[in-house]
């Protein structure tokens, strides 16, 4: 072996014979010297995380803690919580098994562009770039990640534990243990998965494959959850089934362990059950996290870099491309290339061009129609919730409704976002850009249409149709916040104050969503009217009101594209 | 052979980065890589330095398969790619004593001293790298490969963001590395470099070899 000699070289340079190359192992040293040179910036890091976490535990106290008690002594003096122990008690197995499922699948998602082990770039660029050995610098990242993916489960848990003690008067001691230990398992449980997936392509395969089966499942369980709280639950075999199909419902039944509808004894099989899986998940995801590539941890850690940059820069819509072009990245080549193109017919009428682009871009991208319902759904559901409630919670419900409809028809609405990444790909159309941005309404408004109506028949509540209507104008709303350019990141930093902060961020949020939010707060009193009632003047009214929010939010994206 | 490339290509998705190339990089020789942006030189690189998996193709490092997560590799290949990330805290004397004592050097602050004395970095010494200009954090980076031993050097635009006095130290210094017996592969957009250090020249053209041969024949022919 050499070494480069410019100048003279010092005289202990080891120059070892090529055919007698010892590997000597200088981690250790290497990672002490690393501690030694990082100790005071260290010092004032984890003084920062401290002070980070005391502030988090005092907002979670201040917020969550003096509120459950103050729910605890409203009991002690007799107000009475069990009115919606029947409701509770129906959602929350369906409704459990979903949140479980859903963590699965989106830390497995994760993983297929970051995953739990992401070593920062300086790591990987100093340390993983020279022979030390890489598990002393990797698990400990694994370690980091499961921890503070136990904090929100943690929480979750807690909320659970409350809910139970209160409405179905179990015992705090059992509620919360139970609970703490259900919420607990799951995201330790996923962080394993990731490291699974992240290190291998087979398993980011599988999750790729599976990630639409699971999203329906997921939809029906959510579909289970809506119906449970407004009073109808699904036979109990249903509920049997989803609980013992996997850890996803092992976790709601030990959560659910003490209450009413407990599992008796098979809630300790469920418990053993899953903490031996999550156990041995663990041990062997950190394992597997001191096997992952460094090429792979050094993509990864350049991928994770880079959508921290955009979120930094608040261009939210740049870290969604960043990250979707590294989950591409991510896969295996020439798959997508292989798919015969899918066609539409070439339209005659000038009009029809936008049209066609965008019918032709979902039709290509059919995925987008299933995110649009995944919207759709929920929406359906809290309008059925909402034909039931009265007052404030009846208004909530339908604004979530409108919200929840509003994210699944802007999953249509990608043609106009495509437009204004680079006004320059509009240079085919015969229309100006500001014109071309509110053509791009007219698709996402039938699709949007029907995939609400979808939604609603899910309900089989005839009143949630009226949501349909709304699709023209939640499709303006979305080309509106498509056409609102680069972030103003100046409002965050506006000289505005609110009582106890400053309005940066509330002003940021306002220009942000200024779109929806002013199509929601048009259309929620008249579909709460419809929902109540449905009448023929109801209906119409709130007809007439969608299509003047779609006009309205035509002309506002045609003033927003010309500036 | 130090290192050899058989048939080596790369696709991504619908995307042919690299066309199948045979390379071979021998102890003390320089093989230098010509082409624009995009003609596949970095792939190619990241290839041969085990940061990739070639999509056909095998690669050898003495003999022996290439892979980076093979810590013999990472101790004999030392690669000067793009912008590396920096610890902000750390200075440039203790990034190299850091990337020193992960191999091991003897007397590891003396080497450092030496290397920067080298680099024209001695008076960036105490310097954190959020101080320093693109050109002396790539001088850093040349750095982080001199201050360790190594038996191949694989280098991606070294030459990228330093002025013409560093340009002509770099081609200084790598004479001496190929004087130590030391393999040298490197994509460079300076031809005046490759003239002056490489034995061997690789013209690559959209992920193809268009030319090979000696540095004087291929920028000859390239610029017919």
């Amino acid at each position: 072996m050499s070494v480069g000699t410019p100048p003279p070289l010092p005289p202990t340079q080891p120059e070892p014979e090529p055919e007698a190359f010892e590997l000597g192992d200088f981690t250790a040293e290497t990672l002490r010297l690393l501690r030694e040179l990082r100790a005071v910036g260290r010092r004032e890091r984890i003084r920062q995380l401290l002070y980070a976490g005391y502030v988090a535990a005092l907002f979670v106290f201040a917020w969550g803690g003096v509120y459950a008690l103050g729910l605890f002594q409203n009991s002690a003096l007799g107000a009475d919580y069990t009115t919606h122990r029947r409701a509770l008690l129906a959602a929350l197995p369906g409704g459990l098994t979903a949140l479980a499922l859903a963590v699965l699948l989106a830390v497995a998602r994760d993983a297929l562009w970051r995953g739990p082990v992401v070593p920062p770039r300086a790591d990987v660029d100093w340390l993983l770039a020279q022979p030390v050995e890489p598990a002393r610098v990797v698990r400990p990242w694994f370690r980091l990640s499961c921890a503070v993916a136990a904090v929100p489960g943690l929480l979750g848990g807690a909320v659970l534990g409350v809910a139970l003690s209160l409405v179905d008067r179990v015992g705090a001691g059992a509620a919360f243990g139970w609970a703490l230990t259900g919420g607990v398992a799951v995201p330790l449980l996923a962080a394993a998965l990731g490291v699974w997936v992240q290190g291998s392509e087979a398993a980011a395969r599988a999750v790729r494959r599976a990630t639409p089966v699971v999203g329906v499942v997921l939809l029906g369980l959510v579909v289970q959850t809506g119906f449970g709280l407004a009073g109808d639950r699904v036979p109990g075999w249903v509920e049997r089934i989803e609980e013992w199909s996997g850890p996803w419902g092992w976790s709601a039944l030990v959560a659910l362990a003490p209450s009413g509808d407990g599992a008796g004894g098979w809630s300790w099989l469920a418990l053993g059950l899953l903490a031996v899986l999550v156990a041995g998940a663990v041990v062997l995801g950190d394992r597997a996290a001191a096997r992952l590539p460094v090429p792979g941890l050094r993509l990864r850690s350049r991928q994770a870099a880079a959508v921290l940059v955009t979120l930094r820069a608040t261009e939210l819509r740049a870290a969604r491309l960043t990250m979707a072009a590294a989950v591409r990245g991510g896969e295996r080549s020439g798959g997508a290339s292989r798919r015969p193109a899918r066609r539409l017919p070439v339209p005659r009428r000038r009009w029809a061009a936008v049209p066609w682009r965008d019918a032709l871009g979902l039709r290509r991208a059919p995925a987008r129609v299933g995110r649009a319902l995944l919207g759709a759904v929920p929406a359906g559901l809290l309008a059925l919730l909402a034909t039931h409630a009265r007052g404030a919670a009846g208004f909530l419900l339908v604004v979530a409704a409108l919200v929840c409809g509003y994210l699944g028809v802007a999953q249509l609405a990608e043609a106009a976002r495509l437009e204004a990444d680079d006004p320059g790909r509009g240079g085919w159309a015969p229309w100006p850009y500001p014109d071309l941005m509110v053509r791009h309404i007219a698709v996402p408004a039938v699709v949007g249409a029907v995939v609400l109506a979808l939604g609603a028949a899910c309900t089989a509540t005839p009143a949630a149709f009226a949501l349909a209507p709304a699709a023209p104008a939640l499709a303006g709303a979305a080309v509106v916040n498509a056409s609102r350019g680069p972030a103003r990141q100046d409002l965050l930093l506006s000289a505005a104050q609110l009582p106890g902060a400053g309005a940066g961020p509330v002003l940021f949020l306002a220009w942000y969503a200024a779109g929806p939010a002013v199509a929601i707060a048009m259309l929620s009193a008249p579909l709460l009217l419809v929902l109540h009632g449905v009448s023929a003047a109801h209906l119409l009214l709130l007809v007439f009101l969608s299509a003047a929010v779609t006009v309205l939010t035509a002309r506002w994206a045609r003033a927003r594209a010309r500036r | 052979m130090l290192l050899q490339l058989h048939q080596v290509s790369r696709r991504y998705a619908a995307r042919t980065a690299l066309h199948p190339v045979d390379l071979a990089v021998g102890a003390g020789e320089c093989v230098a890589l010509l082409g624009h942006n995009g003609s596949g030189k970095s792939t190619l690189l990241r290839i041969a330095a085990g940061r990739d998996v070639p999509t056909t193709g095998s690669v050898r490092f003495d003999g022996a398969p290439m892979d980076e997560n093979d810590r013999r590799v990472r101790a004999r290949v030392a690669v000067v790619g793009d912008t590396a990330a920096h610890y902000p805290d750390l200075t440039v004397r203790e990034h190299l004593a850091l990337v020193a004592v992960a191999h091991g050097v003897d007397d590891p602050l003396e080497w450092v001293d030496r290397v920067l004395a080298t680099l024209r970095l001695s008076e960036h010494a105490e310097a954190l790298p959020g101080s320093l200009s693109s050109g002396q954090l790539q001088a850093l980076q040349l750095g982080a490969a001199l201050v360790r031993p190594r038996d191949l050097l694989v280098l991606d635009e070294p030459e990228q963001r330093l002025d013409p006095g560093a340009r002509a130290r770099l081609a200084e210094l790598l004479r001496g590395e190929l004087a130590d017996g030391v393999g040298v592969l490197l994509a460079t957009h300076h031809t005046e470099l490759a003239l002056a250090v490489a034995d061997r020249a690789v013209l690559l053209d959209e992920g193809r070899v268009l030319l090979s041969g000696t540095p004087d024949e291929v920028v000859a022919k390239a610029f017919l």
